[in-house]
């Protein structure tokens, strides 16, 4: 028996180089392995066990973000009386609510917005690991043109897209936070001006470089997939065009190697895939909670809170949806990117 | 960071300065220039940090990207030879072999497999011990049927 079992296993040792091809996806970064699933040869179930997971990551987060705004609601009410008892200290009950709701609400946003920042430079990271295994895989199925485009594309608005969201929209995302207090105390409309810019200035960022993103991949697909595919065609007319014997023996080689580099790419880039929402998913969630809570909050604080303060929460929930937006462009370019690759030669 | 946290707190605290300003006055034409004048002072607070926004950091790439890009589908492509290298080698000799069992030889062959684009077999060498029929047979084998000229065959044993 024991012998049968060696004889087996050395079989398959010996089977490991007609898959020709030894090219597997980089290992998931520390931020997603909690996330990541065991077993990814399903792509269906994975996805499944990785949001299912990430779901009951995000209960404690959904307890802390619930306490700040219940904390939010209770400093609104609280001026709101204080406004009602005596008119006369309007300006300085303004002030109050706005120290108070700024200071209940700084803290947490500011932690969301390091999170998204630390989740877009992750993503980044694991973009730069995945690429150049990926690239390789397509090239060895015979895309050499579309890899070397598509890799150049995609490193390209990767390191830009980073590099914007940490140098500009980052700091943006304050500024729109600070505009948007100063806004609240003092009612200054150039203030709301220069806060509705900034917020449409990101937005607009983020838009663009994912529609011109998403263009070069399509155009670029097509146009260097057509090269590729004419070159493999030249391929299998010249091996068409050599001796019988070897040629029908290249033949079969080329197409195990073909298949085999299929395979791999396949399996590098469903684990790619899933690595990245890995990485991605609890912390959009995270920053997602905070958002619906604030939406709620600011909806049940126009209720009885003064408009300035309702604003003001609001504002605070547009942050976050700034954040969800930067931290789903990295992933969503990744993932645009990877599942171009996945697609093959044209 | 901080400079950006100074930057906040800057605005933030002008902002709170014209309010309470404005607050103090009642109406008229010295509150009109008032609010002009915390207006511009507020729009320069804003500005004023732009001019040091260092936009080296987020430069456009391209040139490094696009060579690593072809020096990686490079490496791809070269993969994908040696592999159909590996199989070309393995099954030509496979063939060989059993051409030479037909004719009940028992040799030992290598194949050296060119790294053009395809890759071919280019030469052989064959040892064991063979009669001269069984060895013309193979000869003329190897040449016509996987294309390895006469002198690329080398016979020891």
């Amino acid at each position: 028996m024991r012998y049968i079992v060696l004889t087996m296993l050395f079989l398959l040792a010996m089977a490991q180089p007609v898959s020709a091809l030894e090219i597997t996806a980089p290992e998931v970064p520390e931020g997603g392995a909690e996330l990541m699933p065991e077993d990814t040869s399903s792509f269906g179930d994975s996805l499944l066990e990785l949001v299912q997971k990430a779901i009951r990551a995000i209960r404690p987060d959904l307890a802390e973000a619930s306490r700040i705004c219940v904390a939010v609601i209770a400093a609104v009410l609280m001026i709101a009386l204080l406004q009602s008892i005596s008119g006369s200290v309007k300006t300085v009950s303004e002030y109050a609510g706005t120290a108070a709701v700024g200071a209940i609400l700084l803290g947490s946003a500011g932690s969301m917005i390091r999170l998204g920042a630390e989740t877009v430079t992750q993503i980044s990271d694991y973009g730069k690991l995945l690429l150049p295994v990926m690239t390789t895989a397509m090239a060895a199925q015979g895309g050499i043109t579309s890899s070397a485009a598509l890799y150049t594309g995609t490193a390209v608005f990767n390191a830009f897209l980073t590099g914007l969201i940490s140098g500009l929209l980052v700091p943006m995302t304050y500024l729109f936070l600070a505009l948007a207090a100063a806004n609240c105390a003092t009612g200054e409309e150039l203030l709301k001006r220069i806060r509705d810019m900034v917020k449409n200035a990101v937005s607009w960022c983020l838009k663009t470089i994912l529609t011109v993103f998403t263009t070069y991949m399509g155009i670029t697909g097509v146009v260097s997939g057509t090269t590729d595919a004419v070159t493999l065609k030249a391929t299998k007319m010249t091996i068409s065009s050599v001796v019988p014997v070897v040629g029908g023996i290249l033949s079969d080689a080329s197409e195990a190697v073909l298949v085999s580099a299929g395979l791999v790419k396949n399996a590098a880039g469903i684990y790619g895939i899933l690595a990245i929402l890995a990485v991605f998913l609890g912390p959009f969630l995270q920053i997602g909670v905070h958002y619906l809570l604030l939406k709620a909050t600011a909806a049940v604080s126009g209720i009885f809170g003064s408009k300035r303060m309702t604003e003001l929460i609001g504002d605070f929930s547009s942050a976050m949806g700034l954040l969800l937006a930067m931290t789903g462009s990295a992933c969503l370019l990744l993932l645009i990117s990877t599942v171009c690759f996945m697609k093959g030669v044209g | 960071m901080e400079a950006l946290r100074q930057y906040v707190f800057s605005i933030v605290a002008a902002s709170m300065i014209s309010g309470v300003v404005m607050g103090f006055l009642q109406g008229g034409t010295v509150k009109e220039l008032l609010k002009l004048i915390c207006g511009l002072f507020l729009a320069f607070m804003i500005i004023s940090p732009l001019h040091q926004l260092d936009l080296s950091d987020f430069a456009i790439p391209g040139e490094t990207e696009k060579q690593t890009g072809q020096d990686i589908a490079a490496e791809g492509k070269e993969l994908a030879e040696e592999a159909i290298a590996d199989i070309i080698k393995a099954e030509t000799e496979a063939y060989i072999l059993d051409k030479a069992a037909q004719l009940n030889v028992e040799l030992e062959v290598e194949v050296t497999v060119s790294m053009d684009d395809p890759p071919l077999p280019m030469a052989v060498s064959l040892s064991g011990s063979i009669s001269p029929y069984a060895r013309r047979r193979l000869e003329a084998i190897l040449t016509d049927e996987i294309g390895i000229p006469k002198e690329n065959q080398a016979w020891t044993g």
